[in-house]
């Protein structure tokens, strides 16, 4: 059981690591990463021939496309960041439905080793990168944005760069998370990506009810993924009606939410995360 | 020794060998889909009244928590995995294959059975249509048909295939075809309504999309006297004036009776022909019908 449930933390944890840099550090309501996720999974399926690298770099190039695309209709075209998000969606719904060409299709490209070993190879580059991303003056920066957008209109950093680059790890994270998941299944599917956006949220409010630091730390995402697949696992185990476990993520999180809050051990932003 | 044998039969009794239990695994809930369960469930029981313990698994639609049941389903004992539609059957043999599990698989409502892995322990019940014989049944209620409007979400899986079939047919019979793309519900009324009039008749395929939201074309039909005609027959039951398919209940039915098969007669899964659900009707709804401008005798 703890083999299988940290198999599927890996390959959802590049999403939750994406997540948490556009829900948590920059604060923005980025419904888009779904978009990202599903477009990772259907970029890689078009390299699908090349060797793994193209495969993922592929993937990855997706995400910074849907992310650079949201970011420039709230940026340039100055759309709220949920409308761009909104529209974004739309417009990739299309994109990913032309390419692919049908609503599944099957996906098998050459791994160099195991499943286990490659998504734990991807998850170690993936934490140690950003771990030294969040360690560096934009990996702060993102943080800054998050809690105080205006902050920068007073120093020679640009507010947009700071966005801009955030916004595109986020969804090129996002995006290998759905070009794994992909990998694992053998398939693309047009609606992998429905109710990730609602994964993302719970884990990182799991994540950071139980790591409570107020500065950019990754083990929130690490730790809130493990917390969720440990709660979706139990509740298989224990035979609780799958029927309702949507209702039930929602009632959880609000539970925790207003747990924390009524303590006051938690102050929640719009997002909650 | 008195005492030591009651304590032993004792012993025995409680130790009664566990049931074996099947898995289903059905992608989201949806009446056809809970028809097929209810034809499964009901085969087995009625067939072998208590021998097997019956678990389903529900994913919501939600691909994370199917991946998670399906990993669940791997690590328990099950004598079989019952899976219902492409998406959960692809994703439980994909699975199950990399982790060289054995446990047959019995999938149904497949359409292109080819895209599962192939191998011993995979067999199942595909989905096929017979549009020649549903056209031609069509045809002697209405003879005079020149057009059919064909709504259809070409991104649901085979339906794109469908379609052209469609097209093929009707052009040899020198039926002109007016294929009408939606990709959502709510897209139907304002991209059918135009072309509506053009038409004598309309038709709509095994399509998850058209299907759940064939209200909106039923009264368009109506409105215009032109006869839907359906592929499956529960929507002569909501207003379509033909339906022609097989009950979704039979996909279950066909696919417990496989999966006995393998549990009783102990065949291998690899060696049952994947086979298809052949009993087709052909259903009218008569006050539809009427209403949809086909005079009845």
């Amino acid at each position: 059981m703890i083999l299988s449930m940290l198999e599927q933390a890996l390959i959802a944890l590049p999403l939750l690591l994406g997540g948490y840099i556009t829900l948590s550090l920059l604060k923005l309501p980025d419904f888009s990463l779904e978009s990202a996720y599903l477009f990772g999974a259907v970029m890689a399926y078009v390299a699908k021939d090349c060797p793994l690298p193209c495969i993922l770099l592929s993937a990855t190039l997706g995400g910074i496309v849907v992310g650079s695309i949201v970011a420039t209709m709230n940026q340039l075209l100055k759309l709220p960041f949920l409308l761009g998000a909104i529209i974004t969606n739309g417009l990739f719904h299309g994109l990913t439905q032309y390419i692919l060409g049908t609503s599944m299709a099957s996906f098998h490209p050459a791994l160099p080793c195991s499943e286990p070993l490659l998504f734990s190879l991807i998850a170690v580059s993936l934490i140690a990168i950003l771990g030294l991303l969040l360690r560096s003056q934009m990996g702060y920066s993102l943080a800054i944005y998050g809690n105080n957008p205006l902050f920068f209109q007073h120093h020679p950093i640009s507010g947009r760069s700071v966005l801009y680059f955030g916004v595109m790890v986020g969804h090129g994270c996002a995006a290998i998370g759905g070009s794994l998941f992909a990998i694992s299944n053998g398939l693309v599917d047009l609606t992998m990506n429905f109710g990730v956006i609602l994964l993302c949220l719970t884990a990182l409010v799991v994540g950071k009810s139980i790591i409570r630091t107020e500065s950019p730390n990754l083990l929130i995402p690490l730790v809130g993924l493990i917390a969720y697949f440990c709660i979706q696992q139990t509740l298989l185990q224990l035979g609780f009606n799958l029927k309702y476990f949507n209702s039930f993520q929602a009632l959880f999180v609000l539970g925790t939410l207003c747990l924390l809050q009524k303590k006051k051990k938690l102050s929640l932003d719009h997002l909650g995360v | 020794m008195k005492l030591a044998f009651l304590f032993a039969l004792m012993f025995a009794s409680c130790t009664e060998a566990p049931k074996p239990s099947i898995a289903i695994l059905t992608p989201t809930t949806h009446p056809s889909l809970e028809q097929i369960e209810k034809g499964f469930q009901d085969t087995i029981e009625s067939t072998h009244p208590g021998q097997y313990r019956i678990v389903t698994y529900n994913a919501q639609g939600n691909k994370t928590l199917m991946r998670g049941e399906i990993e669940k389903i791997a690590r328990e004992d099950h004598a079989l995995v019952f899976t219902i539609g492409a998406l959960a059957s692809q994703m439980t043999t994909e699975v199950f294959n990399k982790k060289a599990l054995e446990t047959p698989v019995v999938f149904t409502a497949v359409s292109d059975p080819s895209a599962l892995a192939s191998g011993k322990h995979v067999t199942g019940v595909q989905q096929i249509l017979d549009f020649e014989r549903e056209l031609d049944l069509a045809l002697q209620y209405k003879p005079n048909i020149r057009s059919i409007l064909l709504v259809l979400n070409p991104m649901e899986p085979g339906i794109a295939k469908d379609g052209q079939e469609v097209q093929a047919i009707l052009s040899q019979r020198g039926i002109s075809l007016i294929p009408i793309e939606v990709f959502q519900t709510n897209e139907l009324i304002g991209k059918v309504s135009p072309f509506i009039h053009n038409a004598d008749a309309m038709i709509v395929l095994k399509d998850n999309t058209v299907v759940s939201g064939l209200d909106p074309l039923i009264k368009l039909c109506n409105k215009a006297k032109i006869p839907l005609i359906a592929s499956d027959l529960d929507s002569p039951d909501r207003g379509a004036a033909f339906g022609y398919g097989v009950h979704e209940k039979e996909f279950g039915v066909e696919a417990a009776a496989m999966a006995l098969q393998i549990l009783q007669e102990k065949i291998a899964a690899g060696d049952i022909p994947v086979r298809p659900v052949s009993n087709f009707t052909f259903k009218v709804n008569r006050d539809a019908a009427i209403a949809q401008g086909i005079a009845l005798q």
